[in-house]
């Protein structure tokens, strides 16, 4: 050993400990700048994913629509080595079709999600595959979709979520948006090296998510849904719908309409719109019980005295209007009873025609009653001249939607008064504690309990030996109004002798009305050739096939002696 | 002869501080893995493992290692031999021993220690003017060590090797043109056929020049660059770097040192770098005071291999020179590494309990 050579490596290892300690400074202070600039980028990624939405219950607690964790699967294929070695495992994997999986790697070049349906449990799988293959442009991400158990029952009430944005587009998933949360969140996400998040830097501040209960009675509507679908098979209308409605309340128990869809496939249908709400027809005679109802309020009809219905025409302002049938005398109800337009119109003649229109108005026909998206609020523009007093009487110049003929119709059914209709029952935090509750709201008093004291015999005489005599039941007293309502043809330019409107709107049981029923449809055919088509004919199978039903599902007792024959 | 009666506190807490870094900054590199505890489970073993085996060391008299000097650098030649011819994938550096993988470069590295101090002191009356001795020197290392280390392929550890006998012979009383020569042969030399000729050699040196995030060869050059400016002065904070989420592969062995430069900062980085050279100075000069030649040799040089491994891992993990698998002394994850690095420490400690020269007696450093 020598000391001063020791120095001398003494004296080179002290070198490169400056060399290290100056390098490190420049590393870390002096160029740090520069080295974080280059990579600026390598650790965070913004990526957006769905959040998961509140549930939507029927009023029984029964799942109308729920979110489910998936997993969406994505490639970027201008990094994918092998193709179709790719496509083959994935569509093994995934059951998506092969050519298709091909199709996408061969013509798409960045990130692309081929899937957002996956089940959770595949994820280890995928990640096997990925390593295997070494393909790492392979990635899965946590997403939520929106899954409709009932399908297609009530779709169109309930609407649909985009797949893209996470948000209700149509129907009650539209109206609750503020609510139900989802969406997309954008989120900073901290990555590996491997591109695998580790942990979420930053979230977009999250929605509230509640949970909605619906007035909807899932069993009520499935009866209703059946009830229609027969209507459609038999007679092929364009449009048609039923619509339950509890009179008292105002809740909605039940809207079936056709066309309908299924919120799992929204993106097959091409209309997606709700007749039962969005849309507005001409109501026919289911007009004239109100203006029977105007009369006695104002005193200006005798139940017992006899109109001359004048053999089915008559002539005001110098437009003759004609009647389905030639009648001769007929009494208050049996105008009702036979749905004369003669007996009709020299009724609302008699009357106040600014009253006349006031009640329509009051019955709140004309205006949107605010509880779906896209509500159509009618055509109601009053006009006091007398032939369009006539008209309206009986039904025609004025248009309203189902959902408006059940809330006027729940007027006559539950002693007078003018309900709120309630779609969303209320919404629920997740320990299922409501937060938010629609209590049935009166809106105000429409009829006397006189008027319908002299009404209601005339509806109940309308079903049991009237228009809508088809459609009786063999247990329950109903009462109610046929329609029929011409269409516009616009090839003749004048209403149409061949398409129409039909309608029926009623409640029952009479004795306690538990249920408003409308039921319409658009330009239904006959059963048989020569048929004449009418509200009471086309309406009368699907009351058949809804009311008793409804009222056993209900564990309601018969309010009428079984007829013995 | 006058024996001290402890040995040297500082030497030992500097050690220890390392280990305690070590343990530290191993778990924090770690942690994120789908298993938080697997390495720091077995880093923890290692330790315990080591300290027992640093223990023992420090009870072997000195006059062992001198009497089985030759012995050991022979077993150490058979080892690297055999991990040639055992079965396994390229390159062949390590023996499996089932708890952990034993890497026989490791053990050289000490054994060529030992056969240097052995065969320096023997020579130490007739060393001045002859060259033989030394070309011998270099020629035994070469071709008993450094060669087959190089075969393996571990050209990384085969040039420390060479290093640290150029060191080793620098701190002796051969002339200095006896030791320089033949090195200044020898290095172009072996630049030329073991680097120029490799491609993988190579790349590692493309990789140094071109150090990249998007060129393969500069990758973890660069990230490892990247590290030591994210960290700053004052570092993001222990756990909180992001270099070790895969961007840097081997952060817990070859790159732990770019991991404090990023959690610790310049500060952490610095400090480490101070306790090395606070071993490094201690070391020699415990090993300059002793009487015995053969005892201040062996000092010397085990001083010599801590401080130079710690120099080239730092080397490589600020790419001021190619990366190369070097392991941080004491604070690195790797099992075969920490275990040796505790039995120099054992021996450094038995050292400096070791009689001193009697002119450094009332000298106090």
């Amino acid at each position: 050993m020598d000391k001063s050579r020791v120095k001398l490596v003494l004296f080179l290892f002290f070198s490169l400990f400056c060399i290290i300690t100056g390098r490190m400074l420049y590393l870390q202070w002096i160029n740090q700048e520069h080295y974080l600039n280059t990579a600026k980028n390598q650790y965070f990624q913004s990526e957006k994913i769905k959040l998961p939405r509140g549930t939507i219950y029927d009023r029984n607690g029964k799942f109308l629509v729920i979110s489910v964790p998936k997993l969406a699967v994505y490639v970027v294929p201008k990094f994918i080595k092998n193709k179709e070695t790719t496509a083959k495992q994935l569509s093994l994997l995934l059951g998506i079709p092969y050519e298709e999986l091909l199709n996408i790697l061969n013509t798409r070049k960045n990130y692309t999600v081929i899937t957002d349906n996956v089940d959770l449990e595949l994820k280890p799988k995928i990640l096997k595959l990925r390593s295997d293959l070494k393909e790492w442009n392979i990635g899965i991400e946590e997403t939520n979709i929106r899954y409709y158990p009932q399908n297609e029952i009530a779709g169109s009430t309930i609407g649909y979520v985009s797949r893209k944005t996470g948000l209700g587009l149509e129907g009650v998933e539209y109206l609750l948006n503020d609510y139900l949360g989802g969406g997309i969140a954008d989120l900073i996400v901290l990555r590996d090296a491997q591109g695998n998040p580790v942990s979420i830097e930053k979230a977009s501040a999250e929605k509230l998510s509640y949970n909605a209960v619906l007035s909807i009675d899932l069993n009520i509507q499935y009866i209703a849904e059946e009830a229609l679908k027969e209507l459609v098979v038999q007679r092929d209308p364009l449009e048609a719908s039923v619509l339950i409605m509890n009179p008292k309340t105002g809740e909605i128990l039940a809207s079936a309409t056709y066309p309908n869809y299924d919120p799992n496939y929204y993106y097959k249908y091409k209309i997606r719109k709700n007749i039962n709400f969005q849309h507005a027809y001409e109501v026919g005679s289911v007009a004239k019980p109100i203006v029977l109802a105007e009369a006695v309020e104002e005193g200006k009809v005798n139940m017992n005295e006899v109109i001359d219905c004048l053999n089915g025409g008559i002539e005001v302002d110098g437009v003759r209007i004609r009647d389905h049938k030639r009648f001769g005398l007929l009494t208050p109800i049996q105008i009702i009873q036979h749905s004369s337009n003669v007996g009709a119109i020299k009724i609302a003649l008699r009357l106040d025609s600014k009253r006349l229109y006031d009640k329509y108005i009051q019955l709140g026909f004309g205006r949107k009653t605010g509880i779906f998206p896209g509500e159509a609020s009618g055509f109601l523009r009053p006009d006091y001249r007398p032939v369009n007093v006539a008209y309206s009487s009986i039904g025609q110049n004025w248009t309203a939607t189902p959902l408006q003929v059940a809330v006027a119709y729940s007027a006559f059914a539950n002693g007078g008064y003018l309900v709120k209709p309630i779609l969303v029952k209320g919404l629920t935090d997740n320990s299922g504690k409501f937060i938010q509750y629609s209590q049935p709201q009166v809106v105000r008093k429409v009829f006397s309990k006189e008027v319908l004291d002299k009404v209601i015999p005339a509806m109940i005489e309308v079903v049991e030996n009237g228009t809508a005599k088809g459609g009786k039941s063999e247990f329950f007293t109903i009462a109610g109004k046929t329609g029929t309502a011409q269409k516009y043809d616009p090839s003749i330019k004048a209403l149409s002798n061949t398409k129409w409107y039909t309608w029926f709107a009623g409640f029952f049981p009479v004795s306690d009305p538990k249920f408003t029923v409308v039921i319409f449809a658009n330009e239904p055919k006959p059963k048989f050739p020569g048929e004449h088509i009418g509200g009471g004919g086309v309406s009368a199978d699907v009351l058949k096939n809804l009311v008793d039903r409804v009222m056993f599902y209900y564990k309601n007792k018969p309010d009428k002696q079984p007829s013995n024959q | 002869m006058v024996r001290e009666f402890y040995f040297d506190k500082i030497l030992f807490f500097s050690f220890i501080l390392l280990i305690i870094i070590g343990l530290t900054f191993v778990y924090s590199a770690t942690f994120v893995m789908n298993d938080s505890f697997h390495y720091i489970k077995r880093h923890l073993f290692a330790v315990a493992l080591g300290l027992v085996a640093g223990f023992f060391a420090y009870l072997v008299p000195i006059s062992f290692w001198k009497n089985y000097a030759v012995h050991i650098f022979l077993i150490s030649f058979s080892l690297l031999i055999l991990v040639l011819f055992l079965p396994g994938d390229y390159p062949k550096r390590w023996i499996n021993l089932f708890i952990f993988n034993f890497q026989p470069s490791e053990f050289t590295k000490f054994a060529t220690v030992l056969f240097l101090a052995k065969y320096i002191s023997k020579k130490a009356t007739q060393l001045e003017n002859k060259w033989e001795p030394v070309v011998l020197i270099y020629g035994v290392v070469f071709l008993f060590a450094a060669f087959p280390i190089a075969v393996e392929p571990h050209k990384g550890a085969a040039l420390y090797i060479m290093v640290l006998t150029l060191l080793m012979l620098i701190s002796s009383k051969f002339k200095l043109r006896y030791v320089l020569a033949p090195a200044l042969v020898l290095l172009p030399l072996f630049f030329l056929f073991f680097i120029v000729k490799s491609e993988y050699a190579m790349s590692r040196f493309k990789g140094m020049f071109e150090a990249s995030p998007h060129s393969k060869e500069g990758y973890q050059s660069f990230q490892s660059m990247l590290a030591f400016a994210k960290g700053g002065l004052f570092g993001e904070g222990l756990g909180q770097g992001t270099q070790k989420l895969k961007y840097l592969p081997e952060i817990h062995t070859d790159y732990i040192f770019a991991l404090i430069g990023e959690e610790a900062g310049f500060v952490g980085a610095f400090t480490v770098l101070c306790i090395f050279l606070l071993i490094f100075y201690r070391g020699v000069k415990i090993s300059l005071e002793k009487r015995d030649e053969f005892t201040g040799l062996l000092g010397l040089g085990i001083t010599y291999l801590i401080t130079l491994n710690a120099v080239f891992h730092m080397v490589v993990n600020l790419n001021i020179g190619p990366s190369t698998g070097f392991t941080l002394p004491f604070v690195s994850y790797g099992g075969s590494s920490l275990i040796m690095n505790c039995i120099y420490m054992g021996i450094l400690l038995r050292v400096s309990k070791e009689p001193v020269s009697i002119e450094y007696l009332k000298i106090r450093w």
